[in-house]
């Protein structure tokens, strides 16, 4: 792989360099310069002599500002992948070739998206992973495919980052906002019948930015395709209270009220459900993480037992997973929840295609990740394949229930680790 | 497709509306406090406003959580913080540019709000958080009145009147008065204004971090959540009229009402462009606002 | 009366003249930073000085530059500070892919209607505002409020995007071909260029504004309103026709960042953090003069870029950001640009000192 710009940062750059049979994160940083052509990692198409060393992943997400709180884990998911895959013995198909991984701070911002894409191609990076933010996605998929580098998005949930332009570096595992939606749509009023719950009406709670709306417009749609009306829709804004939206959902009276939030507002919800006295028969979420983070779960209490929710997450009849997420919360103290799970399936799907290229080329891991299927992954969706817009094919998004202090799958039945109780 | 309220709903629900609307725009009025003083006295726009309510918060979550002592009991210590701290940033970089342009201003209070938003960042982690504190609700025939916002309310009252009585009823408060009615006129009876700068920028920043101490009793909260009350906080300000306390408050509970009937029967947020519009059009026709005026109310 | 015009208007010139904007000057810095992508492969002893600063951080610096300087026109030669100028710049974005999208348009027609809409907007908020006389922060929060409520008006309306937005149509959708027909381009090079263009541009109408009698009368409606009027200049009218330009000349950059980036948001082309990032290289630089916003773009876009580099502990290089932007404005009020000539009296003073020393 050729050096791309010739440009160098300066000073450190955070090297989190995954060691090998003890599992501990060393922190290293160099001075001065550092990345490209003084690594090992620089094989280039056409050398057969010796493996690299390392391969390369470049984690481009969000460490600073307002989504930090979830870019900071989905960065360490990322290194915990690249951790334990190093501690099983590396990437075989390289014979035993370790896997380094350099983070950048997009803050979440679009002029930053490109740029630290950029740096991370520039420092050496094989493959990209990120960015949450769905303009900074864009903005990196651009760079990626300019650069030619393989970039697996993490997470991004808006509907057009694949389809609006033809990008064959870019590839996205999970379910686009629109594909939840019209999951949600159809398993949860199935569920809670099978429960006894009877839902014809719904009031939408919703955040009042890109994905909130996107997944508002989709549940509109589809819900109607599923016997239940939309009576209420009522936004939530960044530092709100949930009181008038909560008076609006009485005043409504829905069977259900679907949330689709980041964690503090359907936390508020709940709050403000509570002061109010006010419970619908169901409460669910669309692609709320608050129902998968165990620590809002507590924060929600009672209220929110029973909830049904729909997101991307890890498979709960997958020992391996369990696993994963006892170490991930040893390793870093920190939340395990459908981003960090969803981000941590991206990552196995990288590291398939490294395998399967048995190169560190990024043309060959490219041509990989587009042909094999990924099996062995986390996610509670099956094998994921990428179609000829980068889109998994097989992306699904399986509904939770919250039962008592944590929340498990309960439909499809392929993925379930619990039956639904009401 | 749902959009806007079509017919009026049950006079249970308005009520409720009501009781919501006057317990935001308490709370409303408590955050335009610091801001409205700072402004009034010393014609500075402190954009470090929000940031300020988000240092108290988390010096009473910290204290809180480690001490294991009831997040009421700390807030006092954390105003106390907060005055220190406003009197520290007076001297570092407020007070140097008193007489500079309002531009200069800007990017200095600016400049304050990214140092404090960051640290805070840093020491405390972006995670949302919560107060170690739990909290009920009041019930009135059928509406109810969550604690955490009518303790907040109460405060505000409190608040108002003690800093209402300070101004109008101490020495050191009439000199503060006097100030902000001409500050030549104020030096040349002998007022030492600099100091009052001190004062006021303390005390403002006090009042700020009073605000912030308090908004998580009903709230969730992270280092971002000044700068959302900043923007209506202004809307407070300029209603209720520069300067002016009761302005505050009044000008608090319009545009609370405004915000929760808003929601209520406005598709959207639409809300928030009719409290613009009203922000502009009290700009135009009564900048002094409500309250204000001339004599310092 | 006319004896008194003169005399107001000498005055004026002789304050406005401290200023730097000699056209030589501006020439130099325009060339220097036109250079840019070529000075900054330069490498010396093998380390590249400027190699930190990438083409797309250039392309960023130079869009704030254009815009502080279309910005300039009305808050630092008249004085009427603006805080809400990101209305023009978020309209001359939609503007420009709404014409394509809507109206099979080029995007250099929708730039345009952009320039006129935000025109127009400008207008109707001056026209208000200078007409209830509207001053100092009274009117710079007006204009924020007229900022913030585009913004939600943005978000809240599906026609308009709502929070999603647009993205940038491909040229084959409008009939053409990457290019400078179709405002877009494979790379980022021809970017550069083309945002360096519109800033020469722009910076030519500033220059040529501020040095006719139009920018004199902009200037005196500055340092002595009343007078100005009393002398007899239509205050209002110049203050309308400042805030129209400005407005228009903002939508510009608007429209470029809208064909560089891949999408629009009222989050990103309408965000109040856009208000303070259009105004701070103007007054960094130095208010009121040319090189100013230029100057002050090259000062406060690669101090941020390099902290956010060059510091590991994330958060700390806003700190750091937050600090130097203190501290620039406390010793030099009067902008960046002030330092040669500041520089050049200390050394005049320390040669000859006043006030009688030992010699």
């Amino acid at each position: 792989m050729t050096q791309r710009d010739g440009h160098r940062s300066p000073g450190r750059r955070t090297f989190i360099k995954i060691g090998g049979a003890a599992g501990v994160t060393a922190l290293a940083g160099c001075t001065g310069g550092d990345g490209g052509g003084e690594t090992d990692s620089g094989a280039t198409t056409g050398e057969t002599d010796s493996a690299p060393e390392t391969i390369v992943i470049g984690s481009n997400h969000p460490l600073t500002g307002g989504l930090s709180y979830t870019g900071g884990r989905m960065d360490q998911a990322v290194q915990l992948a690249a951790m334990l895959t190093n501690e099983a013995g590396g990437i075989s198909s390289l014979g035993g070739a370790e896997l380094e991984v350099i983070s950048g701070d997009n803050e979440g911002a679009q002029e930053l998206g490109a740029e630290v894409a950029q740096q991370l191609i520039d420092d050496g990076a094989h493959v990209l992973t990120g960015c949450y933010s769905s303009p900074v996605s864009t903005a990196a998929a651009r760079v990626a495919e300019r650069a030619q580098v393989p970039f697996v998005i993490s997470v991004s949930v808006a509907n057009s980052i694949l389809q609006e332009t033809q990008l064959n570096y870019v590839y996205r595992p999970q379910p686009s906002a629109a594909q939840m939606g019209i999951d949600h749509a159809r398993l949860m009023p199935q569920i809670a019948a099978d429960g006894g719950i009877d839902v014809t009406t719904a009031g939408l709670y919703y955040i009042d930015i890109s994905f909130g709306q996107s997944i508002r417009d989709t549940l509109r749609e589809e819900l109607p395709k599923n016997g239940v009306e939309v009576v209420a829709e009522t936004p939530i804004n960044f530092g709100e209270t949930a009181d008038t939206q909560v008076t609006q959902l009485r005043d409504a009276d829905p069977d259900v009220v679907i949330s689709t939030t980041y964690n503090a507002e359907t936390v508020e919800l709940v709050r403000a459900m509570d002061a109010q006295n006010y419970a619908p028969p169901l409460l669910a979420g669309c692609s709320s993480a608050a129902f998968n983070d165990v620590g809002s779960i507590e924060q929600m209490g009672a209220t929110a037992d029973g909830s049904l929710a729909t997101n991307f997450a890890l498979d709960p009849t997958d020992a391996r997973a369990a696993e994963v997420q006892s170490r991930f919360e040893s390793e870093f103290g920190e939340a395990f929840d459908a981003n960090v799970a969803m981000t941590f399936a991206s990552v196995q799907a990288i590291i398939a295609g490294i395998e399967a290229a048995g190169s560190a080329d990024t043309d060959a891991i490219n041509d990989a990740l587009g042909s094999i299927t990924v099996e062995d992954h986390i996610a509670a969706m099956p094998p994921m394949s990428f179609d000829d817009r980068g889109e998994n094919a097989n992306a699904l998004a399986p509904l939770f229930q919250v039962q008592g202090d944590n929340s498990y799958v309960v439909a499809p039945e392929d993925y379930a680790a619990r039956s639904p109780t009401f | 497709m749902v959009t806007a309220v079509t017919m009026l709903p049950d006079p249970a629900i308005l009520l409720q509306l009501l009781a919501f609307g006057l317990l935001l725009g308490g709370i409303y009025g408590l955050v335009a406090l610091g801001l409205t003083l700072i402004f009034g006295v010393m014609d500075v726009i402190n954009f470090a406003h929000g940031a300020m309510m988000v240092v108290a918060m988390y010096i009473v979550w910290a204290t809180a959580t480690t001490f294991g002592i009831s997040p009421l009991v700390v807030i006092p210590l954390a105003v106390l913080a907060l005055f220190g701290l406003g009197v520290a940033i007076h001297r570092g970089a407020i007070a140097p540019i008193m007489d500079a342009p309002q531009e200069n201003q800007l990017i200095v209070t600016f400049g304050v709000l990214l140092i404090l938003v960051s640290a805070v960042e840093m020491v405390f982690s972006p995670d949302p958080r919560q107060y170690p504190i739990e909290l009920g609700s009041q019930q009135v025939g059928s509406t109810f009145i969550p604690d955490g916002q009518l303790i907040a309310l109460i405060i505000a009252i409190i608040a108002i009147a003690a800093t209402w009585g300070f101004l109008h009823r101490t020495r050191l408060g009439r000199a503060m008065r006097a100030t902000a009615d001409n500050r030549q006129g104020a030096q040349y009876v002998g007022i030492n204004v600099p100091r009052i700068d001190y004062l006021t920028f303390g005390l403002g920043a006090a009042l700020a971090g009073l605000a912030g101490a308090v908004v998580p009793l009903f709230q969730t909260f992270d280092p971002f959540i000044g700068d959302r009350w900043l923007i209506n906080a202004f809307v407070v300000v300029i209603l209720g009229g520069l300067g002016s306390f009761p302005g505050a408050l009044i000008g608090g509970m319009i545009i609370g009402l405004v915000q929760v009937f808003g929601l209520f029967f406005l598709p959207g947020s639409f809300y928030q462009v009719v409290i613009f519009g009203i922000f502009i059009l009290v700009l135009l026709l009564k900048p002094r606002g409500l309250l204000g005026g001339d004599v310092y109310a | 009366m006319r004896e008194r015009a003169e005399d107001l208007l000498g005055r004026v010139v002789s304050l406005r003249d401290r200023h730097l904007s000699r056209p030589m000057v501006i020439v130099v810095v325009l060339a220097v930073v036109g250079l840019m992508p070529h000075l900054r492969s330069i490498s010396v002893a093998g380390v590249a000085p400027l190699g930190w600063l990438s083409i797309n951080m250039l392309v960023i610096t130079l869009v704030w530059a254009t815009a502080a300087q279309a910005w300039n026109i009305m808050s630092g030669y008249t004085g009427q500070f603006s805080f809400g100028h990101a209305a023009f710049f978020g309209i001359g974005a939609y503007a420009t892919i709404m014409a394509i999208r809507e109206g099979g348009l080029s995007p250099w027609v929708g730039m345009l209607i952009g320039a006129g809409v935000a025109a127009v907007v400008g207008l109707v908020v001056g026209g208000l505002t200078f007409r209830y006389e509207l001053q100092g922060h009274y009117f710079a929060l007006a204009t924020l409020a007229v900022a913030e409520l585009l913004r939600y008006t943005f978000n809240s309306v599906p026609f308009l995007g709502e929070g999603s937005g647009f993205f940038k149509p491909f040229p084959r959708e409008y009939g053409s071909e990457f290019g400078l027909a179709a405002f877009q381009f494979q790379s980022q090079e021809p970017y550069f260029y083309l945002i360096f263009t519109f800033l020469v541009v722009i910076t030519a109408v500033a220059w040529v504004i501020r040095s006719s009698k139009l920018g004199l009368y902009f200037f005196a409606i500055r340092e002595r309103e009343r007078a100005a009027a009393a002398v007899g200049i239509p205050t209002v009218r110049y203050k309308l026709l400042a805030f129209g330009v400005s407005a228009a000349l903002t939508a510009i950059p608007g429209a470029f960042w809208a064909m560089y980036f891949d999408t629009i948001r009222p989050d990103t082309v309408f965000a109040i953090l856009i208000n303070v990032e259009i105004l701070l290289p103007a007054v960094v630089g130095g208010l009121g003069t040319v090189v100013g916003p230029i100057v002050g773009s090259f000062v406060v876009t690669p101090i941020s870029e390099y902290a956010r580099q060059s510091v590991d502990l994330h958060g700390l290089n806003n700190i750091i950001y937050g600090v130097v932007l203190i501290l620039i404005v406390l010793y030099s009020p009067r902008g960046v640009v002030s330092w040669p000539a500041r520089a050049s009296d200390l050394v005049a003073r320390w040669r000859s000192p006043t006030g009688g020393t030992d010699e």
